[in-house]
């Protein structure tokens, strides 16, 4: 049986009058990399600080690797790994010391495993420089290094890719691939919508403290409605045709450019053959993550 | 995992170049106070008797002046740099306890306190040397009591104990470096300096300050010099009671600091 990794039950957080997390409920499994997105101020970090220690819950339970977090924090966090916002570090060491450090909290933590992970994160040139020296994306990958050290069963990264160039991105999306797939689960808060479709086996969006969807990324594609986004020489013609095929549920025009919702390309193509309108150009809109959230997020 | 993260911070903050450049400042200090010292008796504008015990008398009260600065800047440095540079999330996101983390953080801010005052006694005893055999060509140690030393280290840190804890209450509270040393400089420089302007309405708040407490305890520091009569004013408390209300003043504000600090939301 799939193991539960991080499970919230009613979760909430007040801050005086305003509710930063309101009674959220995410459950993520052993081995899969748990996608966590919502606009600003959505409550992703508050509700990441709660499951983490450093916030406490004004009601509800956050469990960590079957431990409550409160009161077991100490049990619960011991196989954790975790990048909250920008990488906390000591600025007047250098990247090995920093890793070297938080190494010491775990025993069993040897040299060669700092070694590995330093190149894991790609850092070996730069091991020796002071932390403080560090683009915003190499500090990126010294919070990563140290996430990782202690080779947790279970990591949180909160914006991991922030800072990093396209190159880096894609390597952090591979590490956390391939983390996953050797039984280490990662629970991955992002605002970058693609980076979470390409990585993430399933997600949780939050909007204003609330959860407003949550599944596997595939369902929550497919639950999309269909687009087309077609050109016409007569406009007119084509959004009166429209008016007769079942299933459309709107027709945006935008001079001889129109998008239709509702309804796949192929319906749309037979639609208009039988009404002499022949189509310049069609296409089928993509769906993707992005619009799935703008839809979950615009309606509430 | 309490010596883990006491042996992690003495690491941190022994790599800490602040913590260098402030016990070069100390040093500058010390040796300013005692060349300041020997010129003006070189030059008969202080009293010539006495000498290694005498300079060792006048560098501890000197250091027992600046000292509430050094005490503050040093215990803000450890205690309240992990809320700015956000480092305090590296140990508590793994697990540690957070009572466990201020203990180990106290106790090396206890640490470094003691190993202040250890230095600083040093310091004034060489520089006193060095400065004495440059000036008057000879070092007279006949009147130090070296049996003393030590128990004056250790009344010069006890007495630093309340303001140690008011800069980690501070910290814990603020959550910043600046207010924590700042509130508690200017406590020592400000309050404290006008509370005896209080004694006739308030004795019994005076003195039970910290400076008083500690002004009792210093007393006992005469036993330096071998000369020195045994004096006990009557105004000051006996020095056991100095001693465990200095203590009692520590413990205290410590516990404010944890009951505040387990309590305190850290994210973001």
């Amino acid at each position: 049986m799939t193991q539960i990794v991080l499970e919230t039950k009613d979760l909430t957080k007040t801050f005086g009058t305003r509710k930063a997390v309101d009674a959220i409920n995410i459950t993520a499994y052993e081995g899969e990399v748990f996608g966590f997105v919502g606009p600003n101020g959505a409550g992703k970090t508050t509700t990441l600080g709660m499951a983490l220690g450093l916030v406490h819950p004004t009601d509800g339970e956050v469990y960590v690797l079957g431990q409550r977090v409160t009161p077991n924090r100490v049990q619960a966090l011991r196989d954790i790994g975790a990048l909250l916002g920008a990488p906390a570090f000591i600025p007047y060491l250098s990247a090995w010391e920093n890793i070297e450090l938080v190494a010491r909290l775990s025993p069993g933590v040897d040299k060669k495993r700092i070694h590995e992970v330093i190149e894991l994160v790609g850092l070996t040139e730069s091991a020796r420089k002071k932390v403080s020296k560090f683009s915003t994306g190499m500090k990126q990958r010294v919070g990563l290094a140290m996430a990782l050290v202690h080779r947790p069963r279970f990591i949180i990264l909160d914006e991991p890719t922030n800072g990093l160039d396209p190159a880096g991105m894609r390597e952090i999306r591979q590490l956390l691939r391939s983390l996953a797939e050797n039984g280490t689960s990662a629970l991955l808060s992002s605002h970058l919508l693609n980076e979470v479709q390409q990585v993430c086996d399933r997600i949780a969006v939050l909007h204003r403290g609330r959860v407003v969807a949550q599944g596997r990324v595939d369902d929550l594609l497919n639950r999309q409605k269909p687009a087309v986004r077609l050109t016409v020489h007569d406009a007119e013609a084509a959004v009166r045709a429209f008016e007769s095929l079942p299933g459309v549920e709107n027709v945006q025009a935008s001079g001889n450019s129109l998008l239709v919702l509702g309804v796949d390309s192929q319906a749309v193509m037979n639609h208009l053959l039988q009404h002499h309108v022949i189509p310049t150009e069609i296409t089928a809109q993509k769906t993707d993550l992005e619009s799935v959230f703008m839809d979950l997020t615009s309606a509430n | 995992m309490f010596l883990r993260l006491l042996a992690i911070d003495i690491c941190k903050t022994l790599k800490n170049p602040g913590l260098w450049v402030g016990l070069a400042g100390v040093l500058f200090l010390l040796a300013c106070a005692t060349l300041f010292r020997h010129v003006q008796i070189l030059h008969g504008y202080a009293e010539s008797s006495g000498g290694l015990e005498k300079d060792l008398l006048s560098g501890l009260a000197f250091f027992n002046q600046i000292g509430i600065l050094v005490y503050a800047i040093l215990s803000a440095g450890i205690a309240a740099f992990d809320y700015v540079d956000r480092s305090m999330h590296l140990w508590l996101t793994r697990g540690v306890a957070r009572p466990m983390l201020l203990t180990a953080r106290l106790t090396a801010i206890l640490f470094f306190g003691l190993l202040l005052v250890c230095f600083s006694v040093i310091a004034v005893l060489g520089l006193s040397a060095l400065s004495r055999s440059l000036f008057f060509g000879v070092v007279d140690a006949t009147h130090l009591n070296p049996a003393a030393l030590l128990p004056a280290a250790l009344r010069l840190f006890w007495s630093s104990l309340p303001y140690l804890a008011l800069t980690v209450l501070l910290a814990v509270l603020s959550r910043s470096p600046f207010f924590a040393a700042g509130g508690t400089i200017l406590y020592g420089s400000v309050v404290e300096q006008f509370a005896p302007a209080l004694g006739e309405r308030f004795p019994w708040l005076v003195r039970y300050m910290p400076a008083s407490l500690s002004q009792a305890l210093q007393h006992g520091t005469h036993a330096l010099d071998r000369n020195a009569l045994p004096i006990s004013p009557d105004a000051i408390l006996p020095q056991g009671q100095a001693i465990l209300l200095i203590g009692m003043t520590f413990l205290l504000l410590s516990i404010a600091s944890f009951v505040i600090f387990s309590r305190q939301d850290l994210g973001g």
